[in-house]
């Protein structure tokens, strides 16, 4: 009865192609006053889109909603077993929590970069004590007193 | 929103769990409705409706007041929705693989539980009712997924169009399009494999 309907086969006009999505919402009164009249002025010449319309409320009119529960106690205990279930959250807004976050992760990088410089500079001096011990100190002599000028002269 | 919803979650957001149980005996049954729209299956239902709020108050800190919190929590209800579909998907095809259990058996649309609610219901339709229904059942299961979203929270939930599109962060002419084609996909449905 309700679907032998469907054994007529209709050749639709590809113009109804663009008028279906606003049908569809139309079922659920989606449509604006003036949009409605639009619709309504093509269903009137057009019998494909009554049938199609037509077809959609009586399919749409048997699908039962879902049965949401109507106990009281049925709320309750899921209220319950979801407040029995909430983690300790930290209090205070989340921009709170990301500053001292990121005040931490900077200074951590920070203390690491200083770190890596001392050991550079650590390093700069190691090798120029490696240096000055195997230099050969009568064949630079001169180099040497070179640099003891320079250090007197920074002194002054 | 409601100058007393905001300062619940205010409070809630400063770690108030009291405040965050006002804000779950007010939105609930409406979450639960959500979800049982599209898993339909009361158990499922209400295992994901906790998970949701224990997501949502995870996230609260998150949250801004521009939006509304219905919408925030269907998005996370929408989240959890699609993990379990994901997650039952890969159960139906280890168990398949395995030779353990039928296909699908603990998903199995329970129709039963979903009593014809309408107002002007005659008994005496039941059983074409009932035959019917069980195929339109049938039918929405195997939609699409965004088509099954659109049309659950269109037809069980009567969103507005606008707010689905928020939901789904997808326009409100795309969610027309949606609805139309799951609309034509349920009447092809049926009218291929069911006569009265």
């Amino acid at each position: 009865m309700l679907w032998r309907s469907f054994a007529v086969t209709w050749e639709i006009d590809m113009n109804c192609n663009e008028w279906k999505p606003q049908l569809a919402a139309s079922l659920y009164g989606d449509l604006s006053l003036e949009e409605r009249h639009v619709l309504e002025a093509h269903l009137k010449n057009c019998m494909p889109c009554r049938a199609l319309e037509k077809e959609w409320r009586q399919a749409l009119a048997h699908i039962a909603r879902p049965g949401i529960p109507q106990e009281a106690a049925f709320w309750m205990r899921q209220k319950a077993s979801i407040m029995a279930r909430l983690p300790e959250r930290a209090s205070g807004p989340a921009w709170g929590r990301w500053s001292v976050a990121s005040f931490a992760a900077v200074a951590s990088v920070s203390l690491w970069i200083w770190h890596q410089q001392v050991q550079k500079t650590d390093l700069r001096i190691a090798q120029h004590v490696e240096l000055l011990k195997n230099m050969d100190m009568i064949d630079h002599l001169d180099m040497l007193q070179d640099l003891d000028v320079l250090e007197n002269t920074s002194k002054l | 929103m409601e100058e007393q919803e905001k300062t619940w979650i205010l409070q809630a957001q400063a770690g108030d769990a009291a405040a965050f149980g006002h804000l779950v005996s007010a939105y609930q049954q409406k979450v639960f409705g959500f979800i049982l729209g599209m898993v339909r299956n009361s158990e499922t239902a209400d295992e994901l409706t906790q998970n949701t709020f224990l997501r949502a108050w995870k996230g609260l800190g998150g949250f801004r007041s521009e939006s509304a919190l219905q919408t925030w929590l269907f998005q996370i209800a929408l989240n959890q929705v699609r993990s379990w579909g994901r997650w039952s998907r890969v159960r139906r095809l280890r168990e398949t693989a395995l030779g353990v259990g039928a296909p699908g058996q603990d998903d199995e649309p329970a129709y039963d539980r979903f009593k014809d609610s309408r107002p002007d219901a005659d008994p005496s339709r039941m059983t074409e009712s009932t035959a019917l229904g069980q195929a339109l059942e049938e039918a929405i299961t195997k939609l699409p997924t965004r088509e099954k979203e659109v049309f659950t929270m269109r037809h069980f939930q009567d969103m507005a169009l606008k707010e689905i599109g928020d939901v789904l962060g997808i326009a409100e002419g795309s969610v027309k399009a949606h609805l139309f084609h799951a609309l034509e996909k349920l009447r092809r449905h049926l009218g291929d494999r069911y006569e009265l």
